[in-house]
């Protein structure tokens, strides 16, 4: 009864038009570099308070699964991922845009996308109170773990030589350490710098080893015959496209809904993990990273997923993951609505109001994502000396707005120019954004534990066992299967 | 011909004069920036957002919120302290602005702005799970006396008011807990004791009010003078008799200088705006205190905490001159 009556107050045009504006919006903000789902809906958060809750909801509901997707067009045209859950979908999305396939790319993302939203709603849906209780359980020790995990998609991202990756990734680890050491107060290689005390940023990085990194590379390209403006011209995915799609959603929303779930992750490590998967279970790993298609899939799958994931510890425990979630929790109070175990009681409508709108969120991306998939390509048609000032203006604006700090622009230069060398050394940038998103996780959550109880758990919790065998499973399996073929390849 | 030129000199000594008042008497004549010196989506950034959405109403002109997150607050401190002194560059503060210069961060302090207004205060509290086995604060303190150093509480980074709140606790009583750092700030600490990861977190109210509906978690004591609107049946520390008080408060601040007519404007406006309607409704659902104190009652109380932090900082260890 109460879900008929939400979809009655959903199926309004006035519903319908704040959903789909309010994530055509979210594409915008997520597919600029440095504008996230996060200032979106902060912007957006003042003109809520004067709306009834569930129109306001919706609206940022939208927004905020359109930032989601948004960062994949700036990955795919640009290699700029817009947002950071973005930055997997470059690694293939971009390679397949420069064989002339970025209508492909788009196409394969906007499915995906939606495909998994609407995965990760219906997981919202149909047990949110039982993953509620399972991100309780985890703690710093898990988190220790699920880091791990996370980091043995260095093998993922690496390319051909794993050695360059490791340096990579130490590296990025390595940058991740300066700023204000939370357990001792010592500031790491600040040099007395109040900027440097909150850390480096991994945004501006991302943009820099991306973004600014492939401008460098394509001004220094003397022979670049032409501009890529092959597009492809169906509306729909093929066939066969549409079949991997349909066999990397489930791992993907799996993941994307688990990792969402939890508050300390996101969808910007279930994105990480769900391209480890599906490159590790994949026949050819070695396709991906030049454009394959299942890489697209997997990483746009399960982030759009952990949209779903992130909305069950806000509605059932009021417990806000990710600063979308806090702003969403902000939104809600000024209406005296307080998400937790009440709001399912006192407001039955209200809820199952925003599961309706979130489903129709994700239609909203099908919609928008199809009817640019054959537009968007053109911005490649742009000539060169026209493109990659653009490029670059963005690259600036874009570090720039995220904390209005011309430091962090400063940042962003650094990396690019460093995000050219480590190019042409081998070393792939994904490598070294993976150990800068994922070893603060690492180091805060290990001393955390120690504290608390020595690093016993780490290696005891049921959840960090399960967690190790995962890991250990992905670093082995590729190795066997090499082995297999070796010995396939013999006979 | 000269006299034409008197006239004018006299005309323009004559703007020269009565520029500056009436530039205090036209304010806001254009936008008032306001700078939050913590990142979108903060505990400091949804506050002040909705606070000035009110204000704009009352002031008469819009209010251009800039987020420049940096050490805590220090940036942001610097540059409103070095912004033009005419009431356009205003914006917040946490306790942060007292232990700040006490920790060597940055050598200026509350003395160093007119300080507009206080309009919020987010004291500290000490919260457990529903079926811990303290039931009061008495209890838990005189367990953590038998048992020192074995009780774990979760609280945020060495130096944050969160961590000074429960050491604050722990040199009153003379008692030891096991510490444990938050990397995320305080907001982690109440999911670790719902899951059973540690025995207690100090956290304030506004933080804890979730799992605290959700009955997931207990408060033993909130460090106010008096219980926090939001949560009537958690009681503070003082009525259980412990001398413990401790707050987080949200100041405004314009740079020093700033002619005291803009200032009185400026605090007419946002407390009207902290007394609105949906300023309240907000801060009642979130669980914070909403104050409204003018520029002398606001310079009386961060000179105490001022006093209070040095002292604290000092017998943690923490303290270090700014240079």
């Amino acid at each position: 009864m109460t879900l008929l009556a939400a979809f009655q107050t959903v199926f309004t045009f006035k519903m319908i038009a704040l959903i789909f504006g309010g994530s055509a919006l979210g594409i915008i903000v997520g597919a600029l570099p440095g504008l996230s789902a996060t200032m979106g809906m902060a912007l957006m958060l003042p003109i809520t308070f004067y709306m009834p809750p569930s129109e306001g909801i919706l609206m940022l509901l939208g927004l905020y699964t359109g930032a989601v997707f948004g960062g994949a067009y700036s990955a795919i045209l640009l290699n700029i991922p817009g947002a950071p859950p973005s930055v997997m979908t470059s690694l293939d999305g971009y390679p397949m845009a420069q064989r002339g396939e970025a209508g492909r790319a788009i196409s394969l993302a906007t499915v995906g996308s939606t495909l998994g939203g609407i995965a990760g709603v219906i997981a919202l849906i149909i047990i949110a109170p039982i993953l509620a209780r399972f991100a309780l359980r985890f703690g710093p020790a898990e988190y220790t773990v699920l880091a791990v995990f996370g980091l043995s998609a260095i093998v993922a991202v690496s390319g051909k030589s794993l050695a360059r990756g490791f340096a990579g990734a130490a590296l990025g680890v390595l940058l991740s350490t300066v700023g204000m050491d939370n357990f001792t107060n010592v500031s790491r290689f600040t040099f007395g710098s109040i900027e440097l005390m909150s850390g480096i940023n991994f945004i501006p990085v991302v943009i820099g080893l991306f973004g600014l990194a492939e401008v460098i590379a394509q001004i220094l390209e003397t022979s670049k015959e032409g501009v890529i403006t092959r597009t492809i011209n169906r509306l729909f995915l093929s066939a066969s496209d549409f079949g991997k799609v349909l066999k990397g959603l489930v791992p993907a929303s799996l993941i994307g809904i688990v990792i969402g779930v939890l508050p300390g992750a996101g969808g910007t490590i279930a994105s990480i993990i769900s391209y480890n998967h599906a490159m590790q279970s994949s026949k050819d790993p070695e396709k991906f990273g030049t454009g394959a298609p299942e890489g697209i899939i997997a990483a746009e799958t399960a982030n759009n997923a952990s949209v779903g994931g992130a909305m069950v510890p806000l509605l059932t425990l009021g417990v806000p993951g990710s600063s979308p979630a806090a702003i969403l929790l902000g939104a809600l109070l000024i209406h005296n609505l307080r998400p937790g175990p009440m709001l399912f009681t006192t407001q039955p409508v209200l809820i199952n109001t925003i599961f309706v709108g979130l489903l129709a969120a994700q239609f909203s991306l099908l919609l928008w994502g199809l009817a640019t998939a054959r537009i968007a390509p053109w911005i490649l048609a742009v000539r060169k000396e026209m493109m990659l000032p653009t490029i670059a203006v963005l690259c600036v604006i874009g570090s720039f707005a995220l904390k209005n700090s011309f430091f962090d622009v400063g940042i962003m230069l650094v990396s690019g120019v460093a995000g050219f060398f480590l190019n042409k050394l081998g070393v792939k940038p994904g490598t070294v954004i993976l150990g800068l998103i994922l070893g603060p996780m690492f180091e805060n959550n290990l001393r955390s534990t120690i504290e608390i109880s020595g690093a016993a758990p780490i290696f005891t919790s049921p959840i960090c066992i399960v967690l190790w065998v995962l890991t250990a499973a992905m670093v082995l399996y590729p190795i066997c299967k090499m082995f297999r073929l070796r010995k396939c390849g013999t006979e | 011909m000269k006299l034409k030129k008197a006239v004018a000199a006299a005309a323009v000594c004559l703007a020269v004069l009565f520029a500056v008042p009436a530039l205090a008497a036209d304010f806001p004549a254009r936008p008032v920036t306001y700078i939050i010196g913590w990142a979108t989506g903060g505990g400091s950034d949804l506050v002040s957002r909705v606070l000035c959405a009110e204000a704009e109403k009352h002031l008469g002109q819009p209010i251009v919120i800039v987020n420049k997150p940096g050490g805590s607050g220090a940036k942001a401190y610097v540059e409103i302290s070095q912004a033009k002194p005419d009431g356009y560059t205003i914006g917040n503060t946490t306790g942060t602005i007292s232990t700040h210069k006490f920790m060597g961060v940055i050598p200026i302090g509350h003395e160093a702005f007119e300080v507009v207004i206080t309009f919020n205060s987010d004291p500290g509290g000490l919260w457990v799970k529903k079926d811990a086995p303290w039931k009061t604060l008495k209890e838990f303190v005189e367990d953590a006396r038998k048992r020192p150093g074995e009780i774990t509480v979760a609280a945020s980074n060495p130096g944050s008011i969160t961590r000074l709140g429960l050491q604050l606790l722990e040199l009153k009583e003379n008692v030891k807990f096991k510490i444990a750092s938050q990397s995320g700030g305080e907001s982690a600490g109440p999911s670790l004791v719902a899951g059973g990861h540690v025995d207690a977190c100090q956290a304030a109210p506004v933080t804890a009010k979730s799992l605290y509906d959700a009955g997931e978690i207990r408060p033993l004591g909130i460090m106010s003078e008096t219980r926090v609107e939001a949560f009537p049946d958690a009681p503070t520390c003082m009525e259980q008799g412990y001398d413990v008080v401790m707050h987080n408060a949200r100041q405004i601040l314009a740079p020093k200088g700033t002619p005291k007519e803009v200032v009185d404007k400026l605090y007419a406006a946002f407390k009207a705006a902290a007394e609105s309607e949906t300023f309240k409704k907000f801060m009642n659902e979130s669980g914070s205190m909403i104050l409204t104190w003018d520029q002398k009652q606001s310079t009386e109380f961060l000179e105490k905490q001022d006093a209070q932090f040095k002292e604290l900082l000092q017998q943690v260890g923490l303290y270090k001159e700014a240079k």
